[in-house]
């Protein structure tokens, strides 16, 4: 009966306390998930947009590409101080390689014909504002840290003023901010052959896992 | 120009509900595939090794209220999305949004529902209307398959499952050919005993003889469908029944006998041998 009674304590402190714990635990810190990834992917787009924009601000065949490419590089810079004096204080830890598709992104921009160049640059720069964009106006909307507030505040009126002035150049294609099927969804014809040779192989095994199983005289 | 999928202009919430959705699509897949195997196995009574008729008949049931329950989870993900247009008629009414690839889902699934709910209906509906309508279920598999494999390519996931969604598929395909295969082609690729009532194996036809269970016989109706001339569902859900069919009949009765749900049927041969 005592161990009853200690049973029936142990879960009545557990149901009150067991949601009052996290609220406590979470007075520590007011920084969600969503602060930390939007600190984390601006510095991820930085990285690798800082540089294409620089040799935009050079590269560029058209005068305007090179104008958007130069405001660009020079917000950017401005950013990237304030990104890691406020993640400095926060404790937060940033990337500092570019991934293997920004990379390759890059490449693709270093070594493109001049004509080419223009299109690439601004399309592929719309794509990776427009993605900043929204994910900054949110963390705008519902963070409950001021500094994290006020760099997403700046991070939203930039990417609106980047996006505007990419589209500006006249470059921009309509399907830049839309998902298209990718070359991945592709199947190449060995890749069908492959799919033959598969289904012969699972045609024969699934006949034979039947008539094994169903063959009677080897009981 | 291509972007990638990590590009996509939508929020996290709506990549994760797309995540959810196409994993449910996935597992549906496989479970459809699954069902339609057991199904078939435990309609024809071929496998006779290793597993036995109830437990095949209990997993074609549980397999496919998964399906079903997988392929409701898939549609209705699509009401959390953020961004999307998706509605309850949407989901109900094909063509309602005007997507064929939509709308072939939409029709295999309900498809489906029907098929279940008249199985569950069995004994209410006349004769063996249940099976007749239980046959629709392979149509809308083709249905749903073709929507897996639009779904995927539109998701630019072809890449990803096409390996997998081969594998699974190849299996109850196979089946369902051999199901409609006559019974002297099964007998001459090995999948069946050569009966000894076949003209292939004896010059002169046995006659067997035929008990029915009345204690194990749930009416389904199979052995209607299976020889309509030895068994007959009457109108007040009775099983009638030839005892003694004429030779011609035999391989029709084995046939029964074999695709019997319920395992009820025994045919005695005059020599006192049972199967």
């Amino acid at each position: 009966m005592r161990f009853r009674f200690a049973a029936l304590l142990a879960a009545a402190a557990v149901t009150v306390l067991g949601p009052a714990m996290p609220a406590a635990a979470a007075d520590g810190s007011d920084l969600q998930q969503s602060d930390r990834d939007l600190l984390a992917k601006a510095k991820q787009d930085l990285i690798w947009e800082g540089p294409v924009s620089r040799l935009a601000a050079g590269r560029g065949s058209d005068v305007r590409v090179r104008d958007v490419g130069t405001r660009i590089a020079v917000d950017q810079a401005a950013i990237d101080v304030q990104l890691h004096s406020i993640s400095d204080r926060l404790g937060v830890t940033l990337p500092t390689r570019p991934t293997a598709a920004e990379q390759a992104w890059a490449d693709q921009l270093t070594g493109a014909d001049p004509q080419d160049f223009d299109r690439l640059y601004v399309n592929r720069m719309r794509a990776s504002y427009g993605s900043l964009f929204l994910l900054a106006s949110e963390v705008r909307a519902g963070t409950q840290d001021d500094a994290v507030r006020s760099f997403a505040q700046l991070v939203v009126d930039k990417s609106l003023a980047h996006l505007a002035l990419l589209e500006g150049t006249g470059l921009a294609e309509t399907n830049s901010l839309l998902v298209t099927a990718s070359a991945d969804n592709v199947l190449s014809g060995g890749d069908v052959a492959l799919a033959a040779m598969l289904v012969a192989v699972a045609t024969v095994a699934t006949f034979g896992v039947v008539r094994l199983l169903g063959c009677p005289g080897k009981k | 120009m291509y972007l990638p999928a990590t590009l996509i202009l939508g929020s996290p919430h709506d990549d994760g509900i797309g995540d959810a959705a196409a994993l449910s699509g996935r597992l549906t897949y496989l479970t459809m595939c699954l069902t339609l195997c057991w199904g078939v196995l435990a309609a024809t009574g071929w496998v006779r090794r290793g597993t036995g008729h109830q437990a095949l008949r209990t997993g074609h049931v549980v397999l496919a209220s998964f399906t079903l329950a997988l392929g409701a989870m898939h549609g209705l993900t699509f009401l959390i999305l953020d961004e999307n247009s998706a509605t309850v008629p949407g989901l109900l009414v094909p063509f309602y949004d005007g997507e064929v690839p939509h709308a072939v889902g939409i029709i295999g699934f309900e498809l489906l529902v029907a098929v279940s709910v008249s199985t569950g209906l069995r004994h209410t509906l006349a004769d063996r209307r249940w099976l007749r309508l239980h046959q629709f279920a392979y149509l809308a598999v083709g249905l749903l398959a073709a929507h897996a494999w639009l779904g995927a390519i539109a998701s630019g996931h072809l890449a990803v499952i096409w390996l997998a969604g081969i594998t699974v598929t190849v299996p109850p395909v196979v089946l369902t050919v051999l199901r409609v295969l006559p019974a002297g082609t099964l007998v001459r690729i090995g999948l069946l005993d050569p009966a000894p009532g076949t003209p292939e194996r004896d010059a002169e036809p046995v006659v067997v003889r035929v008990n029915v269970d009345s204690q194990r016989c749930h009416q389904y109706g199979v052995c209607h469908a299976e020889a309509p001339q030895v068994f007959q569902l009457v109108r007040d859900g009775r099983l009638e029944y030839e005892k003694r069919p004429g030779p011609k009949q035999t391989p029709r009765v084995q046939a029964a006998a074999r695709a019997c749900p319920m395992r009820a049927i025994q045919l005695i041969q005059p020599q006192g041998a049972t199967r």
